[in-house]
């Protein structure tokens, strides 16, 4: 397993501007990182408040993506990257569409929260929830770290555990179903707590994809839509 | 990666310092070439050549195929050897005094620096196309019927026309100046003046073309235009093209090889090289960490 040194470049205003997007990359994933805690607190404190305040937040992480995007049009059209450079900026800009989206994840999470808590919904399965969410934050925690220190081998890893994810995402929504089933005037509640476990299964999809977005950029092998245990097998 | 290469590989290095690059402080541990240099259906084949100026070895060892009909570029920094490379091919170093050319040469399987090679007709068969212009003082029409002419190619003036006119045209230039052929060829602008360097030497018939920075003193739309022309040549061609502009080997050729102080380090597809080259050394370089 090799790893991609940025060293300096002969232009160091290029090489600032590399290093600024990636910068600018990992504050944008703190960013939905930091909504995905929210959400996830917001569903444990029972908290309308923290719901509210996520969804207040408006468009930052918009905004992030729209500067990001305009940044690396601006390097492709004035430094027409290659190698380690061009796989750099494919993967800011691929991930950069995974982080916002992660993000509008996390406000649809608090509108549903918002409307659950509205009817003082009780469940059990809050606690499933908030399981599947530790889980998805853990991953996404790590997919940005592995992203900071351009740690493929550790990507290979994060992206193995979303099967994890998935596969408890699908407990779940099989649990949540069975009662919707049982207990037919409880459907709009129960669905309601169906989409947020999808919200949380899907932000997992999207911390692999940025996870396959570090190999592609370290390795430079695309390994979206590959079996994620043989390429660990090829690659480790 | 493959383990091999990367044992290859040295330590990272501080590029950023002052002063000149050797394998010192490259610290460079000299391995064979990366990735493929030889190929299936090689038009010329070059077997551990090596090129000297006097005492100082300006190639070290290159072993590379050029596969018939494809465009290679050959890239690296100042001084690396490409374009002693590219002058091996058809033995224009043999007009250096002090150069002296090693190893195997081999056009379609013939060794081309044979004594019964004559070098005259060995670049008719791999001609040149240089970095400047240099049309002859001549008129249009005797630039490019000059080669024609002295190969004995045609038999009267009609077939010497048709052979201009083609050669004209191959080169994207017939409907600039058909209705001026008596006009000097020094009088076009630079980008003609190019296109009307490569159509002399098409109208040889040669099966080789190599061309060392055809486009570097020209605009981009004359350097568009030359390298429209390459893309269309290859049909025809076999092309070898040495470049400074990296995005122009990019555009224009199949295989880019990677040359770094007389040596051969990698060559590929040119989409691996550009997008993930295996070599250290052609990392840094196409991505202006050196060079």
């Amino acid at each position: 397993m090799e790893h991609v040194e940025f060293e300096t470049h002969t232009s160091s205003e290029y090489n600032a501007e590399l290093e600024d997007i990636r910068n600018h990359l990992l504050k944008m994933g703190g960013k939905a990182e930091s909504q995905l805690r929210m959400v996830l607190k917001a569903l444990n404190e029972n908290s309308k408040d923290l719901a509210n305040e996520l969804l207040s937040q408006g468009d930052e992480i918009d905004q992030m993506e729209l500067d990001l995007d305009q940044e690396c049009t601006r390097i492709i059209a004035r430094r027409q990257p290659a190698a380690s450079d061009l796989r750099l900026i494919v993967a800011v800009l691929k991930s950069i569409t995974d982080i916002e989206r992660i993000g509008d994840e996390t406000e649809k999470m608090a509108r549903l929260m918002k409307k659950l808590f509205k009817r003082d919904f009780q469940s059990d399965y809050y606690q499933e929830i908030d399981h599947l969410g530790q889980e998805v934050l853990a991953n996404l925690s790590a997919s940005l770290n592995a992203l900071a220190r351009l740690d493929a081998e550790e990507a290979i890893k994060i992206a193995q555990k979303d099967q994890v994810i998935d596969a408890h995402f699908d407990e779940l929504n099989g649990h949540l179903i069975k009662q919707m089933v049982e207990h037919p005037k409880k459907v709009k509640p129960y669905l309601k707590m169906s989409q947020c476990a999808q919200s949380l299964e899907r932000i997992g999809d999207h911390a692999k994809n940025i996870c396959e977005n570090i190999i592609y950029l370290v390795i430079g092998k695309d390994v979206r839509h590959s079996n994620i245990d043989e390429v660990s097998t090829d690659l480790l | 990666m493959n383990e091999a290469v990367l044992n290859d590989l040295a330590e990272p290095k501080n590029t950023s310092q002052a002063g000149p690059e050797t394998e010192a402080s490259l610290n460079i541990e000299y391995t064979n070439t990366v990735g493929q240099p030889l190929c299936d259906e090689a038009k010329i084949q070059t077997r551990d050549v090596n090129v000297f100026y006097a005492e100082n070895q300006a190639i070290h060892n290159v072993n590379l195929d050029i596969g018939a009909h494809e465009v290679i570029a050959l890239i690296g920094p100042s001084g690396c050897g490409k374009s002693t490379y590219l002058r091996t091919l058809n033995r224009m170093n043999d007009t250096i005094d002090i150069c002296r050319v090693q190893g195997q040469i081999l056009l379609d399987g013939e060794d081309i620096y044979t004594k019964k090679q004559d070098p005259v007709l060995l670049r008719a068969r791999v001609g040149m196309v240089f970095q400047k212009p240099n049309p002859f003082p001549k008129s249009i029409y005797d630039n490019v019927a000059y080669g024609p002419r002295i190969h004995g190619l045609t038999r009267n003036k009609s077939e010497l026309d048709d052979l201009v006119e083609e050669s004209l045209t191959k080169a994207g230039l017939f409907q600039e100046v058909k209705d001026r052929l008596d006009a000097p060829g020094t009088g076009l602008s630079g980008g003609q003046q190019q296109r009307l360097c490569i159509a002399r030497t098409i109208a040889v018939q040669p099966e080789v073309i190599l061309m060392d920075e055809p486009a570097s003193a020209l605009d981009p739309i004359a350097t568009a235009k030359i390298e429209e022309l390459i893309n269309e040549l290859k049909q025809n061609f076999t092309i070898v093209i040495v470049t400074h502009s990296m995005q122009q080997a990019a555009r224009v050729s199949q295989r880019t090889a990677y040359f770094h102080m007389g040596r051969l380090i990698e060559v590929g597809e040119t989409d691996q090289i550009f997008t993930n080259p295996t070599h250290e050394l052609t990392e840094k370089y196409i991505t202006g960490r050196f060079g």
